[in-house]
């Protein structure tokens, strides 16, 4: 029996009057890993976006945990997105804020918790990403990578049923990037959170997704979903076999560059 | 371990007994989840407070959830324990979630930390002395380069960027006029108003021209040209300047051996040392006639008095120590602007405190050099 906590049915979505993404419809079981891939470009954060209802939609419906995401208003919205937490590319963390009332914020909006009591919540996730001696620290004082974790934390502040993160291990290294997955993992695993990712790093989506999208620019949609391994061993789709084998556009047309590229 | 809709559960509970033995037993029941620990967990610290025993049992066999927020109170109990010297045994605690308690276990090995307390006002005072001294001696010396700056520019005109100049010079001065032409001629039309009545009751009224006139060549020109410019331009400097610098464009310009100070800093100082005295020439002139307004209106004189008047009181003198002023004037407010924005270090907030920073910093020492001007032209008889 289906158990999807986040449905996609038909949605359009774009900035001004530009359409990037046209009838994406997709559907993300509960507890999974799910992953949203494809170059860059493509439209991978605008469907997070507009998921988020932060883009325009020009129709379709997105339904989370049984409840529309995209027609709810006020306090409606408000509690509905309190039980989603979301991190952005560049970690998107309050500036003037140390790490610890980074992660209070939901806390403070969404909970009676007396300071102490958010504080000692704000430390344990922030130990829970490996920041636990980081909590006085302003964002601009630690490094990209745990900006980005730091982030995680306070997504996971209210510990919601869904996290959906944009791009979480862009610009890592290979070991933080490796963390971050073992983290993730985790996190799925022993809390039952469900995630989706927007990402474009191979070894994470082999690694630790349960089932991908992928999405194309020139399609402005969907190419194909399912086990990002079995897409990566069988699938015959050229677009698909393009990104699981990094492989650019125009390849075929240098054959020199494709001999010094390919292991 | 999904966790249902908000309103469709209970908020956990708990009841305090005995153990049997002397100890302090707390049964816990419910979901513990982020949402719902308020109360329980301000119930469960008072109880550990007030109660302050040796031995503490947690019985968690009727908790039917638990996050990682619950898993945090449950080690706040346990840590409270700790420092009351007594020791906190969590029984009965459901398998399914034990790997939630070993989440934060399992996590790196950290000192624990205190939730950070206000400092005192000692403290405050002591830190803010220092942030004040080392701020004053970077001030100087950052004063001193772009004076080594300017210098170099007027020896080397070749090295100025001058179309930058050009630009800087259009915003902070042409743009600025309308502004200063409004404001400095309301303030001689209330400064006339104000004084008319008085030297009206004397019989003086023929001197409201002389008192205009010379206190603003000499004093209101420079001085409310400079405090505009503080406010629109040096603010702009900053603002600009540090958006550079948190975007690593300042990094950038150092790694391809680019003086930041030769390409942002001097191009900006030098319009506004040309622009401020132009401005205050205007504001001179609009503060004059706004004067005038009043003489005309409110005394009744004729413009051929007035100008006579201004020419019988005025001397080059009173004039040209203007200009100096707004020179100097100029050159702080460029500087402090640029210097500011060049400090900024972090995120968007600090960009904030580094335009605050310098309309403040500007305005003081403008402040200290119109009082030093006036001691040091009284002593030239200037």
């Amino acid at each position: 029996m289906s158990d999807a906590i986040l449905q996609v049915r038909d949605l359009s979505a774009g900035y001004d009057e530009r359409l990037i993404l046209e009838h994406v419809s997709f559907e993300v079981q509960r507890g999974e890993v799910f992953a949203v891939l494809g170059g860059s470009g493509c439209g991978k954060s605008t469907l997070l976006k507009a998921i988020l209802g932060l883009v325009r939609t020009f129709g379709g419906e997105v339904t989370f945990d049984g409840q529309d995401l995209l027609s709810a208003h006020g306090r409606e919205r408000q509690a509905l997105l309190s039980r989603l937490g979301v991190t952005y590319q560049d970690g998107a963390l309050f500036g003037s804020m140390t790490l610890a009332e980074n992660v209070a914020v939901p806390l403070e909006e969404h909970t009676d918790l007396s300071s102490r009591e958010r504080f000692s919540i704000a430390q344990a996730k922030l130990e829970l990403v490996g920041l636990g001696g980081f909590t006085t620290f302003l964002p601009s004082e630690i490094s990209g990578g745990m900006r980005k974790r730091a982030a995680i934390a306070r997504a996971m502040a209210l510990d919601p049923p869904m996290l959906m993160l944009d791009e979480p291990s862009a610009g890592l290294d290979p070991v933080t990037s490796a963390g971050l997955d073992r983290l993730i993992a985790r996190l799925a695993t022993i809390l039952g959170t469900t995630f989706v990712i927007v990402t474009h790093e191979l070894p994470s989506i082999l690694s630790i997704m349960d089932r991908c999208i992928l999405l194309d620019r020139t399609a402005r949609g969907v190419v194909e979903i399912g086990d990002p391994k079995v897409m990566h061993a069988e699938s015959t789709n050229r677009i698909v076999r393009d990104f699981f084998d990094r492989r650019a556009e125009d390849d075929d047309l240098d054959p020199v560059r494709t001999e010094r590229t390919t292991p | 371990m999904t966790s249902p809709a908000i309103a469709d559960v209970a908020d956990p509970t708990i009841r305090e007994g005995s153990d049997g033995a002397g100890g302090l037993l707390l049964e816990i029941a419910g979901r513990l989840e982020s949402r719902r620990l308020h109360g329980i967990w301000t119930r469960a610290t008072k109880v550990l407070t007030d109660a302050r025993k040796d031995r503490v049992t947690v019985d968690a066999a009727g908790v039917t959830y638990c996050d990682s927020s619950g898993a945090a109170m449950l080690r706040d109990l346990e840590n409270q324990q700790r420092e009351q010297d007594g020791s906190l045994e969590l029984r009965n605690f459901p398998d399914e979630f034990s790997a939630v308690l070993d989440l934060l276990t399992d996590s790196e090995e950290v000192q624990k930390e205190e939730c950070p307390i206000a400092a005192c006002w000692p403290e405050m005072v002591g830190r803010a002395a220092v942030t004040v001294a080392r701020d004053a001696g970077m001030l100087v010396g950052a004063i001193g380069e772009i004076f080594a700056g300017v210098a170099h520019a007027i020896t080397h005109p070749a090295s100025v960027r001058w179309d930058s100049m050009f630009r800087a010079a259009q915003r902070a001065g042409v743009n600025s006029l309308p502004v200063v032409l409004l404001v400095s001629g309301l303030l001689g039309m209330i400064l006339a108003f104000q004084s008319a009545p008085i030297l009206h009751t004397y019989g003086a009224d023929i001197v409201l021209a002389n008192m205009i006139g010379l206190s603003f060549l000499r004093e209101l020109g420079p001085l409310m040209t400079a405090v505009i410019l503080t406010a629109r331009s040096g603010s702009a400097f900053a603002a600009e300047l540090g958006t550079m610098k948190i975007n690593e464009e300042v990094d950038a310009l150092h790694t391809m051996g680019v003086d930041p100070v030769r390409f942002l800093v001097i191009p900006r100082v030098l319009a506004a040392i040309i622009m401020t005295p132009l401005l205050t020439v205007f504001a001179n002139l609009a503060g004059i006639v706004g004067g005038f307004i009043v003489w005309s209106g409110s005394l009744d004189l004729s413009l051929p008095a007035y100008l006579n008047q201004l020419e019988v009181a005025l001397r080059p003198g009173d004039f040209y120590t203007g200009l100096v002023k707004s020179v100097v004037f100029g050159t702080l407010i460029a500087g402090i602007g640029c210097i500011r924005g060049m400090q900024t270090r972090g995120s968007a907030s600090a960009v904030g405190q580094s335009t605050t920073s310098a309309v403040v910093s500007g305005i003081v020492l403008i402040a200290l050099a119109d009082a030093l001007f006036t001691i040091v032209f009284h002593y030239l008889e200037l």
